[in-house]
């Protein structure tokens, strides 16, 4: 049960975006992520909103999958709408007490809150096309240029591919302690949070004893198989850009350029 | 050959005691063989096993692999190279989010380049019986294909020899059926020198050579019949007998005669066979 939570939000396809190399994607995300911010008007998220429409369309990604994604920032949209619209000052429709509702605060809120959807909605393509294992891949990628500047890159990739790699491990073996805890009396499920949150307390404890043992003995395998750092390393299935990724970079490019200036110049 | 020359290691308590984990070992592993090392638990046998690829520096002693002295950082990755080795704990040896990710952690360290590399994965995960589950994360295996799998991983680095600490004592009877019968198999087909420290006896019977270690000292060492022979000095130190040994032992206190030592289930088959 508790072990089959997924990691991220994965879905395999075998489609245009996934096939593309997860630094595209990473850039690509960012360029809208400063091109969205750019934009002024209303009927400009038309533009928008087609761009998003073909990116979902080729990555043969079910809408609804994605529109689970908004779930969870529901609250942040619904935060969002409320201090927009009742702390714009303008022509109040409505009062209540100090609250006031006014109808330039409704326009900002409507503005703002189709800004975070189209945000969250076009970024979450990046962790829904992309294994997390490709992703620190392209993390590590990126970051490489920066070693120059004493940035552990592959140091970094690393610590991540083996967080990931040891969830499901140490989810299953929280429930294992959790089980054996319960043989012996302890109740997880009654009283308030504080009482909940302290009988957590002997889940925990067994938990890091064990993640720090794992970690030394991960640590001697891995010394035993050779692993010292970046030095003389090669890459299984080295990520090379294709003619799809630089075009798609270029385009990408060109129009946050293009939307920047105009939103500058006029 | 690993030549082993009095090997002596001890490590610091914290109340400042020095306490003996080897004493003065010498051993000479065969290239191709087989040999398998006893003994109870804190008889050395790990610590013995982490000198053998340089995860622990001789503090006495020599160790040499095929000419190579083990001594400093400057040869250590060469001999980490010739010195595969699996551990105990099949979770904590899994590097990769996938087996054949997983085999290619070793590779990427030792520089195979990249388009070399999927043949190379391809023939160890079928060396070991793995083909079929390359892309399958570690959480979704048996122990048995987990330790199987990570002796994949260091086929895949074509070792000369294979230092395995106590590779079975987590699996099922199955898993370590399993385990052993690959070991033997890379043995005899790709001679391969195998080490397997254990204190399961039925996996000993088909070595060459069985070494018991007892308190840091090696106290037998010869061909399994000889070891096995020496009922006494075994059970002294803790260690039992194969279970066919053990079959032969009862069987003899009640007056059956079944001539030499014993340690295979065909062979203990075949003697009771011919009494009648």
């Amino acid at each position: 049960m508790i072990k089959d939570i997924t990691i991220g939000q994965y879905i395999y396809k075998d489609s245009l975006v996934h096939r593309l190399d997860p630094r595209t994607k990473i850039i690509v995300s960012m360029l809208f992520m400063i091109g969205i911010f750019f934009i002024k008007d209303y009927y400009e998220y038309i533009y928008v909103l087609a761009l998003t429409a073909i990116s979902i369309y080729l990555s043969k990604i079910p809408v609804a999958k994605i529109l689970k994604g908004l779930k969870p920032i529901l609250p942040l949209i619904v935060l969002t709408i409320i201090m927009n619209a009742f702390f714009t000052s303008g022509e109040v429709i409505f009062q209540f007490l100090f609250f006031k509702l006014t109808i330039e605060g409704l326009a900002l809120a409507a503005f703002m809150s189709t800004r975070i959807i189209f945000l969250i909605i076009f970024t979450s393509l990046l962790t829904l096309t992309t294994s997390p294992i490709n992703l620190t891949h392209g993390i590590e990628g990126l970051l490489n240029p920066l070693k120059k500047l004493k940035v552990p890159a592959h140091e970094i990739a690393m610590m991540m591919s083996i967080a990931l790699r040891f969830i499901p491990t140490l989810i299953d073996e929280t429930d294992k302690i959790m089980k054996a805890q319960k043989a012996r009396g302890a109740d997880f499920e009654s009283g308030n949070i504080i009482k909940k949150t302290k009988s957590l307390i002997p889940v925990l404890i067994p938990l890091f004893i064990s993640a720090f043992t794992r970690a030394d003995e991960l640590a001697m395998a891995m010394e035993a198989r050779g692993y010292r750092g970046d030095e003389g390393r090669t890459r299984f299935r080295e990520q090379r850009l294709q003619l799809n990724d630089y075009l798609i970079l270029l385009f990408f490019l060109v129009l946050t350029i293009f939307v920047g200036i105009r939103s500058v110049v006029f | 050959m690993i030549k082993i020359s009095n090997l002596n290691h001890r490590y610091m308590k914290s109340n400042g005691k020095g306490v003996i984990t080897l004493e003065d070992i010498n051993l000479n592993i065969e290239k191709g063989s087989f040999v398998s090392i006893i003994g109870h638990n804190g008889s050395g046998k790990s610590t013995f096993a982490k000198h053998l690829n340089g995860l622990i520096v001789p503090q006495s002693g020599k160790i040499e692999v095929d000419g190579i002295q083990i001594k400093n950082d400057d040869n250590i990755w060469k001999i980490r190279n010739m010195v595969g080795m699996v551990f105990q704990n099949p979770d904590n040896q899994f590097i990769g989010g996938t087996i054949e990710e997983d085999i290619a952690f070793g590779l990427e360290n030792i520089g195979v380049p990249g388009n070399e590399m999927e043949d190379r994965i391809q023939d160890a995960a079928l060396k070991v019986g793995m083909e079929e589950y390359l892309k399958r994360p570690p959480h979704k295996l048996s122990g048995g294909q987990k330790q199987r799998s990570a002796i994949g991983a260091v086929l895949a680095m074509q070792p000369e020899y294979i230092v395995l600490d106590e590779p079975t004592s987590m699996l099922d009877p199955k898993g370590r059926q399993e385990v052993i019968e690959v070991l033997r198999k890379r043995n005899k087909e790709d001679k391969i020198t195998i080490i397997l420290i254990t204190h399961y006896m039925d996996e000993v019977v088909y070595s060459d050579k069985v070494v018991v270690m007892d308190k840091g000292r090696i106290v037998i060492s010869g061909q399994p019949k000889e070891v096995f022979k020496q009922k006494e000095m075994l059970l002294k130190i803790g260690l039992e007998l194969p279970k066919a040994a053990l079959l032969q032992d009862h069987l003899k206190k009640i007056g059956v005669e079944l001539g030499d030592c014993l340690l295979t289930k065909e062979e203990l088959v075949r003697k009771i066979w011919e009494l009648y």
